[in-house]
């Protein structure tokens, strides 16, 4: 079925309105065998590495139009063991409003619910870029309810995926009562993934050398669908989230599920071929200086993917929510469990309670089982903030962890990681304009590299200048020496530019944004980022 | 009214575009999986893997290509290459694998995902993200995909180990069964199997792991060597290469050593292609 919109819009030129943004870091490597920063070009040959991304934006005659050239010269971002070079247009799009309907082509970010089912987005720490390359229609049926509807294929840095995506999702706003009013926002959403015939025939491939045993049952199909029913309802203080998700049947890759490999032997990682779902709901409460967060999620083979045979963070159409708190201190966020796609039970419970202007308190508790119940994370935090006047503010807390490092970094035989981590901040504001934040953390572990303290330093010249300077030591280390590691940073404000220059020392981990990670191996060497807004 | 009339009519067409959704997701004919039947071709592929001592899933890695050697005989020609990344050895190791050889050939391979990743012919694959393939099940029926046709190079090696000297003479014929014309490059590696060393897996360091296919040195350059740009069935070309064996430690067993040697063609510096290979043993 073919739509065809036809429209005289009439290009009046009153003016456009040109804007955009530069981001661009630079690294400047430094070898260093101690910490690791070795034995991959950048550190052995190349020495130099940058990321650029520079968006433009023009609105005019009723359109907003927009591009991005992304550049990557000899980068980590795609694979932080190797060097990634090419550039070119990351991303264009058109957008146009007819009445009621808003058409946009080109590379479009979006996301059904929460993510479950459906998600377009860009993460450039993890180089994450799966915009949908195609068609998208908003189109508001009334005040309260709008359908969108989208197809295309994912794209894969300059290039693309073969699968074709297609969606569709119904939003809406529902309003029960007057004086104390029930807001519900419902929605329903089903995205379809089919397969091109290069993803089918790898598929077919690898299935052709299975034994009749393990192939039993594996038959693969091009189309794959995915439904979500979500809802949001606030009341009063309380809003609760609840959202369910169905995929049906499909061929996926189970790196734990094993396999004949013809000899009589077993091997690890094998296709499987099985249903999804994923349940997921979050009860928020705020009154009267309390804060209270209840979420939960159970998630059962829902890796959905453009080709079922990728792995890692690549082909990736949906994104399943973390269920794990975002900390922001260096080593209380150290170690960061990943999203379980295959299979995981999840919940936390996040309390905050401020009883006046200076007081306030967090408690933290999250808890990640596989489906058999085996604990994957655990982590509880307590944390108490005192603020005097506007002069200072002191934060203590405490953070225990319980962390599966053989699962979440692909370290086998390795034992949990259990971490006790106490910390502290102090913010003291000279002026309105010079403040000295003073951070102290201390972790305390025998598992993985040992224990750990960290101090940072930072002095604020509002707003153009930020110097600081911190250090990171394994005090009792298992694995190496005890090692200094140490970084340095200036950053200047002015206008709608900031820039920045650091010396950098870090050792390696994990990083994750959400509960997409990736292991990254350790730094060495001098960064300089520009951000500039225009 | 009127505007009553409009939500009935958007509401209609939201019911018009679900059933489309749903109606679409009728039953698709199913997809028929071929049974596999050993190629009648005299190609031999090439299979590069990238592994490591410590890399835990490379033993996975390992036997996989047993069951494609058991399965593909002749076929195939595989080199295991250490390099640094997951390469170093073991606190119980007796060996160190890797060389500056085999980081160069890792880098000129280009990204990978992870280990084990294998290069098929150093082919970059249609809807693959890289040359070298992560995806340990998919192998098999790259191989499979090489090995339909006929090679159009011939390619011949003879090898002349004198065990009281230790010295390895070895020549490659290559020859087009018609014309083959381009940046044509030989390279010859010294592969050696059944040396018993430490490797991690998944399930720890495993002490008596046996390391097979494993690249111990490269006879000509690392990049290969530069051929005659046109080969026909009436020029063959001939190349010699000498070698001197280390002594017999544990490994260096000349027995469990072949010579692997493939000629490339180069259209681009990200087109590439094994276009033959040929495996021996040192000693017959």
């Amino acid at each position: 079925m073919t739509f065809i919109w036809n429209t005289e819009a009439t290009a009046q030129g009153d003016g456009g309105r040109l804007f955009g943004n530069l981001e661009a870091n630079t690294n400047f490597y430094m070898r260093d065998s101690a910490i690791g920063a070795a034995d991959i070009p950048q550190y052995d040959n190349q020495l130099f590495g940058a990321d650029a991304w520079l968006t433009l934006n023009y609105s005019n005659w009723g359109f907003d139009f927009g591009m991005r050239f992304d550049m990557f010269n000899n980068s980590q971002l795609l694979n932080p063991t190797g060097s990634y070079n090419d550039h070119g247009i990351g991303r264009w799009f058109v957008r146009r409003n007819i009445d009621d309907l808003t058409i946009t082509a080109g590379y479009i970010y979006d996301q059904i619910g929460t993510g479950v089912i459906f998600r377009a987005y860009e993460e450039r720490a993890l180089l994450i870029d799966n915009a949908l390359i195609g068609v998208r229609l908003a189109y508001d049926l009334n005040d309260n309810w709008r359908v969108r509807a989208f197809t295309g294929k994912q794209k894969r840095q300059f290039s693309h995926y073969g699968s074709v995506i297609r969606g569709l999702a119904l939003d809406g706003f529902v309003q029960v009562g007057d004086e104390r009013p029930a807001i519900f926002a419902p929605g329903f959403g089903v995205v379809a993934r089919t397969l091109d015939d290069d993803s089918m025939n790898g598929i077919v491939n690898t299935l052709r050398f299975y034994t009749p045993e393990d192939r039993d049952g594996l038959d693969p199909k091009f189309n794959t669908y995915a439904f979500s029913v979500y809802n949001t309802l606030t009341y009063g203080p309380f809003s609760w989230y609840v959202e369910g998700a169905y995929k049906s049947p499909e061929i996926m890759f189970d790196p734990l599920a094993m396999r004949s490999d013809g000899l009589g032997g077993k091997i690890q990682g094998s296709l499987i071929k099985s249903s999804g779902s994923v349940f997921y709901t979050s009860l928020s409460y705020s009154r009267s200086g309390w804060g209270i967060t209840l979420e939960g999620k159970r998630t059962d083979n829902f890796s959905f993917r453009t080709d079922p045979q990728l792995e890692l963070n690549f082909g990736q159409i949906n994104f399943l929510p973390p269920m794990s708190r975002q900390n922001t201190y260096r080593l209380t966020s150290r170690y960061v469990p990943a999203t379980q796609e295959l299979g995981e039970y999840a919940f936390q419970a996040d309390v905050r309670y401020s009883p006046n202007r200076q007081w306030s308190f967090n408690g933290n508790f999250s808890n990640i089982t596989n489906l058999d119940g085996d604990l994957l994370y655990r982590e509880m935090l307590v944390e108490a903030r005192y603020r005097y006047q506007r002069e200072w503010v002191a934060t203590v807390g405490i953070q225990r962890q319980e962390y599966d490092q053989d699962l979440f970094e692909g370290k086998p035989g390795v034992p949990m990681v259990n971490t006790i981590t106490p910390y502290a901040e102090f913010l003291y504001r000279f002026t309105p304009r010079n403040s000295l934040k003073l951070e102290a953390q201390y972790m305390s572990t025998d598992e993985d590299f040992g224990s750990w303290i960290f101090f940072l330093a930072e002095y604020s010249v509002s707003p153009r200048w930020i110097f600081s300077a911190s250090a990171m030591y394994n005090i009792d280390p298992t694995m190496t020496d005890k090692l200094l590691y140490p970084t340095m940073s200036v950053v200047y404000n002015t206008g709608a530019n900031r820039f920045s220059l650091s010396y950098i020392k870090q050792v390696e981990g994990v990083v994750c944004t959400g509960g997409i990670c990736r292991l990254e191996p350790a730094f060495s060497g001098m960064r300089f980022s520009v951000i500039s807004n225009f | 009214m009127n505007e009553k009339i409009l939500i009935m009519n958007r509401t209609g067409l939201i019911c018009v575009l679900f059933a489309m959704f749903f109606f679409s997701a009728c039953e698709e004919e199913g997809v028929t999986i071929p049974d596999f039947v050993p190629p009648d071709s005299d190609r031999v592929v090439l299979i590069e893997e990238l592994t490591g001592a410590s890399c835990p899933n490379c033993p996975a890695g390992g036997s996989e290509l047993q069951s494609i050697k058991n399965r593909f005989g002749e076929n195939v020609a595989i080199v295991a290459i250490h390099s640094n990344f997951l390469g170093a050895p073991r606190d119980n190791s007796k060996y160190d694998f890797r060389s500056q050889e085999a980081q160069e050939i890792d880098n000129f391979l280009g990204l990978y995902l992870g280990k084990p990743a294998a290069s098929i012919n150093r082919k970059m694959f249609s809807g693959e993200q890289y040359r070298a393939i992560a995806n340990v099940g998919s192998w098999s029926g790259r191989v499979a995909e090489q090995l339909d046709g006929p090679s159009e190079l011939v390619l011949e090696a003879e090898v002349d180990f004198d065990p009281g000297s230790r010295n390895l003479e070895v020549e490659i014929d290559v020859a087009a069964k018609a014309v083959v014309e381009g940046d044509l490059r030989l390279t010859v590696y010294v592969t050696e199997s059944g040396i018993v060393d430490a490797q991690l897996s998944q399930d720890g360091v495993i002490d008596d792991y046996v390391h097979n296919f494993t690249m111990r040195a490269v006879l000509s350059d690392v990049f290969g060597d530069v051929l005659p740009q046109i080969i026909t069935s009436e020029s063959s070309v001939s190349r010699q290469y000498s070698f001197e064996m280390p002594t017999e430690d544990g490994w260096w067993v000349a027995e469990n050593c072949h010579i692997v040697a493939f000629v490339t063609l180069h259209r681009s510096s990200d087109d590439m292609e094994v276009l033959q290979a040929v495996e021996v043993p040192v000693i017959n």
